[in-house]
């Protein structure tokens, strides 16, 4: 109601960044034709609000001195002390209030490299991955909507298209009496709500479109682990080289993005930021050819 | 190599030399001459009064207010938060987000931009009313809102204080009032796409307007600041006011881009979705009015069985307040009308108003039922129906594919103002039923969320109320306004809890009974 949308501008908000690196680099084995490298880093990097600013830093629970500043923040759905989903005729139904419910930067990366040297072949192997942090991802949402996601074939659906009877439960209460009133950032002020399992049989395709609208489940964990780069490289000896006129030449088959195994994400790559409705990423196999004159 | 050394030094002077060279008519290149490099008072004037004729915006955003009025049901499965009355916050949808509010900026430069002292005068009044439109809805909406230090974003002022809902409404009666009075001394001003300009029907649309805001002030005839009783013989007796159909305030929609009918299938993908309420038909049926020949069509069944389309039970509704399951199985059973082609299949549609002459009738009319003024209620009643039939009937192509072979004529309008459920009543409370049952004809589709606060202001038509399907809670009740906004909660904290406090005792829920609605 001032007028304007955003204001762009420097405020008296401070972040500090912490975080911890190491890097461990040996050599376990080294003979006169077989050299073994390999390379160990584990970092994590936090940012903190350092000091808010009175007038402009928003005023909610997740923004505090010392609180970090990647939060990710949905809007929940309401739970029974117990921690089960509360349910209103058989639906879901979300907060009016918006809550933290994770962080986006990861806990802990780490990549681990190994080089092994055999005569004129190397062979060199690069994994590394997160541990930690959430994102949303909009592919796994919508094949839910469109129910194109495996995990909506199953027996309610079945029921429910070709024999045309609902059967679906969701699982949660729902409340037989009382009300709930909340302050201003959503904490429960007063409660007298009584709660009974929820035995409402909806559609369950109803169901899953208005669970999948929004909420806390569009978002998973990132944890990863990645094989970025596979490579072997012959180096050709100098005898033949040089005959060819050339001072070295190798010839390298190398591979990146090879293999990947997420934790939670599916149908999406969690190594870009966030998934909305991105492409699949890139494996690429190829050859190298060095030659130097 | 020194050689090659000295030739790549040659070619990067003289490639420097051209390209310095190119840059000599830069301005000219850089200039579009088809682009207007000033902005005129014309120009923010247009985007102010689309802004207010066009708070829904397209297609589904469109109809959504007449999911919650309860003229459509909606059988997609996914949006069905307001056709099951969940409001939540004032910003969980594009319209009415107090985003749109941002818009108002423009005002103080149309203004100053003006080249006339009288042009200034015109497009200070058309402020007046562009603001009271756009903070009317939002105080409708909310309750209390900031409003003398609202847009105040340039002198720093980003946290401003709520007024009171009370507060609000004098300010914008006080601003109609000036918009009257300025543009009866104004000139007639450029970049208006519903008047043309012309002074003399913007001052009746202001009066019109003030007369909406004061029927909603009904219950506040006793407040001594408000003085409503005494404006509304005022405007009644003194002021210029709508004389027929010719002076709606309204978009006429073209065969242009941008200028087509919000509903119309081009870029639509939410034709299917929309299904006929039992409440409009089944009312109509019983009234025996032909306007429901011109707002839905004949069911599938209807069509299959070969049924004419001139026949009263081609037309079924279904009940919009039945769970999703039961209305997309009613829909299955192929016996549920859709809106009527012209609303879908015809580029021009219907023009979309913001206040329209029928309607003003009806104020007309409640006002002389409640005492507020003088006249003859019946004359106002008839007048309006009569405005809101010709309305519709003139604006469809007299095509049997629209009107079904049911022609709204000026013999059957006479007819119908005899019938049974029609011809005015005698007792005040039946005078107002019919009344505000008339007012809910003519509004289909048209005059945003204005029939979710007359439903709210009056309980007329009666929705039915399914706890199983009201996503409102408690489930028993409709609710009765939006919550503020989690931007206000997050920016401007102490004024909106302040507001809360004052307003509903620290509880902000959709079932807080506003000031406007209490005795």
């Amino acid at each position: 109601m001032s007028g304007y949308e955003k204001i762009l501008m420097n405020t008296k908000e401070e972040y500090v960044t912490r975080g911890w690196e190491f890097v461990v680099d040996f050599m376990p084995v080294r003979t006169r034709e077989f050299i073994w490298n390999t390379t160990v880093n584990w970092a994590t990097v936090r940012k903190y609000y350092a000091r808010l600013d009175e007038t402009y830093s928003p005023d909610n629970l997740w923004v505090y001195k010392g609180g970090r500043t990647d939060h990710l923040v949905e809007r929940d759905f309401n739970y029974d002390p117990n921690g089960n989903v509360i349910l209103l005729n058989g639906y879901p139904r979300l907060s009016d209030y918006q809550t933290r419910i994770g962080y986006k930067d990861p806990n802990w990366v780490w990549g681990w490299t190994n080089t092994f040297k055999y005569k004129d072949f190397t062979l060199s192997v690069g994994i590394d991955g997160r541990i930690g942090g959430k994102s949303n991802s909009t592919t796994n949402r919508s094949m839910w909507q469109t129910g194109a996601h495996p995990d909506t074939d199953n027996e309610w659906r079945y029921e429910e298209v070709v024999n045309g009877k609902q059967t679906y439960v969701a699982n949660g209460v729902k409340v037989v009496s009382g009300s709930a009133t909340y302050d201003s950032y959503g904490r429960i002020l007063t409660d007298d709500r009584v709660y009974a399992p929820n035995d409402v049989i909806v559609s369950y395709e109803t169901y899953i479109k208005d669970y999948w609208k929004n909420g806390p489940q569009l978002n998973f964990d990132e944890t990863f682990i990645k094989l970025r780069e596979l490579s072997i490289n012959y180096d050709i000896p100098k005898t033949v080289t040089k005959k060819m006129g050339m001072e070295n030449a190798s010839v390298a088959l190398v591979g990146q993005n090879l293999l990947l195994w997420t934790k939670e994400y599916r149908f999406a790559d969690p190594d870009n930021v966030e998934d909305d409705l991105s492409s699949p990423s890139l494996r690429y196999i190829g050859v190298n050819l060095k030659v130097e004159f | 190599m020194k050689r090659n050394n000295l030739y790549i030094l040659i070619l990067s002077i003289l490639w420097t030399g051209f390209s310095l060279n190119s840059c000599d008519r830069f301005e000219e290149y850089n200039t579009n001459p088809d682009e207007s490099t000033k902005v005129t008072s014309a120009m923010l004037a247009t985007k102010l009064i689309l802004g207010v004729m066009q708070e829904q915006d397209v297609t589904k955003t469109f109809v959504r207010d007449d999911m919650l009025s309860k003229y459509i049901a909606w059988s997609e499965g996914n949006d069905i938060d307001y056709a099951f009355n969940k409001l939540g916050r004032i910003d969980d949808y594009r319209e009415f987000s107090d985003r749109n509010m941002v818009l108002l900026n423009n005002v103080q430069d149309m203004i100053d931009f003006a080249t006339t002292e009288d042009l200034k005068k015109s497009y200070t009044a058309l402020g007046h009313f562009i603001r009271a439109s756009k903070f009317f809805y939002l105080t409708m909406h909310v309750g209390d809102v900031p409003y003398q230090e609202a847009y105040q974003g340039d002198k720093e002022n980003f946290k401003p204080k709520y007024n009171t809902q009370k507060e609000v409404f004098l300010g914008l009666l006080d601003e109609l009032d000036k918009a009257d009075q300025l543009f009866r001394d104004g000139e007639n001003f450029a970049g208006d796409p519903v008047y043309g300009g012309d002074v003399s029907k913007w001052r009746k649309a202001a009066n019109v307007l003030q007369l909406k805001l004061l029927i909603n002030l009904y219950k506040k005839t006793g407040d001594a600041d408000l003085r409503v009783k005494e404006r509304f013989q005022t405007i009644a007796s003194s002021r210029p006011l709508f004389q027929s159909n010719a002076d709606n305030c309204q978009l006429v929609h073209a065969d242009r881009a941008k200028e087509k009918y919000p509903f119309y299938k081009e870029g639509n993908n939410f034709i299917v979705f929309n299904q006929v309420s039992s409440i409009v038909i089944d009312t109509m049926k019983l009234f025996g009015d032909r306007r429901v020949f011109y707002y839905a069509k004949p069911t599938q069944l209807a069509e299959e069985k070969g049924l004419d389309p001139a026949d009263w039970d081609a037309y079924n509704g279904v009940d919009p307040t039945l769970t999703l399951y039961e209305i997309q199985t009613a829909v299955e059973g192929k016996n549920v009308s859709q809106l009527n082609n012209r609303y879908t299949q015809l580029p021009e549609g219907e023009p979309t108003f913001h206040l329209s002459y029928a309607e003003m009738n009806f104020i007309l009319a409640e006002a002389v039922a409640r005492g507020f003024i003088t006249g003859d209620a019946r004359s106002y009643y008839e007048e309006g129906i009569r405005a809101s039939m010709k309305f519709v009937a003139d604006n469809t192509p007299d095509d049997p594919g629209y009107h079904h072979n049911m022609k709204i004529t000026d013999e059957y309008i006479n007819t119908y103002l005899q019938g049974e459920h029609v011809a005015f009543a005698s007792t005040l409370d039946r005078q107002l039923r019919q009344i505000i049952m008339q007012k809910y004809f003519t509004t289909f589709l048209q005059t945003a969320f204005n029939r979710y606060y007359e439903y709210r202001r009056t309980g007329i038509p009666a929705f039915p109320i399914n706890p199983l399907s009201n996503r409102n809670e408690p489930t028993d009740k409709m609710p009765m306004r939006w919550m503020y906004s989690t931007q206000e909660y997050s920016y401007n904290t102490e004024h909106v809890n302040e507001a809360v406090a004052r307003q509903f005792g620290g509880s902000d829920t959709e079932n807080g009974i506003i000031w406007i609605l209490q005795d």
